[in-house]
């Protein structure tokens, strides 16, 4: 009788996980494309300093701090968007190793890092989770029912020497 | 007996994860090709999009 009441609720455990795992990552799936997407949008909305002008001072980059969850998504994307100005993706793992990016989306073990970075560095930071711009981020991708809202900090942006469209403020909540 | 059925309930846990984390990379994402050419004004509520794309 032990065995088969243990069975029946391993039965049902592996069943739930089997039908609500995928829905989930599914579901999670299509919010960080459409982050992956806005990473690669902000390029076009950022205006940089002078000597960290992606296209000017080299190719646009993308870095990753800490890893992240975008698969294979953000080297498919930067390899599309790529033409005459080239995009490309690198993965650090300190921060010190940031020469050379324009974007560096953080993993949220590393957002205390992000404090670390120097003002004029032309480095416009991007998280996902709540706190970010509490730590020092300039931009937050957070979701909510599905859909994704932008929050930016104007005052780290500045500190950081970039000036945003206002088309992308237009669509954004900003904390000035 | 019992003991077969949660080593193949482990195993098969397993897998599904494992599917579900390192999926083979595909030659062309129709979506994101797509959500690359959306405004991005548009791309707040993209993922709403893309449950009509699929249909």
């Amino acid at each position: 009788m032990k065995r088969a009441i243990l069975l029946y609720f391993m039965t049902v455990i592996l069943t739930g996980t089997i039908l609500v795992y995928p829905a989930e990552g599914a579901a999670q799936s299509k919010i960080n494309k459409v982050r992956a997407v806005f990473l690669f949008k902000f390029f076009d909305y950022i205006t940089w300093p002078s000597g960290y002008v992606p296209g000017v001072s080299g190719d646009g980059v993308l870095c990753t701090l800490g890893g992240h969850n975008f698969k294979d998504t953000l080297g498919y994307i930067a390899a599309r968007k790529s033409d005459d100005f080239r995009y490309h993706v690198k993965k650090i793992y300190d921060i010190n190793d940031i020469s050379g990016c324009h974007i560096l989306y953080v993993n949220p073990k590393k957002y205390k890092d992000v404090s670390a970075l120097q003002s004029n560095g032309g480095i416009l930071t991007v998280g996902s989770e709540n706190d970010f711009l509490n730590l020092g981020g300039i931009m937050q991708m957070k979701e909510r029912d599905g859909k994704i809202r932008l929050l930016i900090d104007l005052k780290q942006a500045r500190k950081q020497g970039l000036k945003i469209s206002s088309r992308l403020l237009d669509i954004a909540e900003v904390k000035k | 007996m019992l003991r077969i059925q949660i080593y193949v309930a482990s195993v098969a846990m397993v897998i599904l994860a494992y599917s579900s984390t390192y999926k083979t990379k595909p030659h062309k994402d129709i979506i994101l090709d797509k959500l690359m050419e959306l405004p991005i004004e548009q791309l707040l509520s993209a993922t709403q999009k893309l449950e009509i794309w699929k249909a």
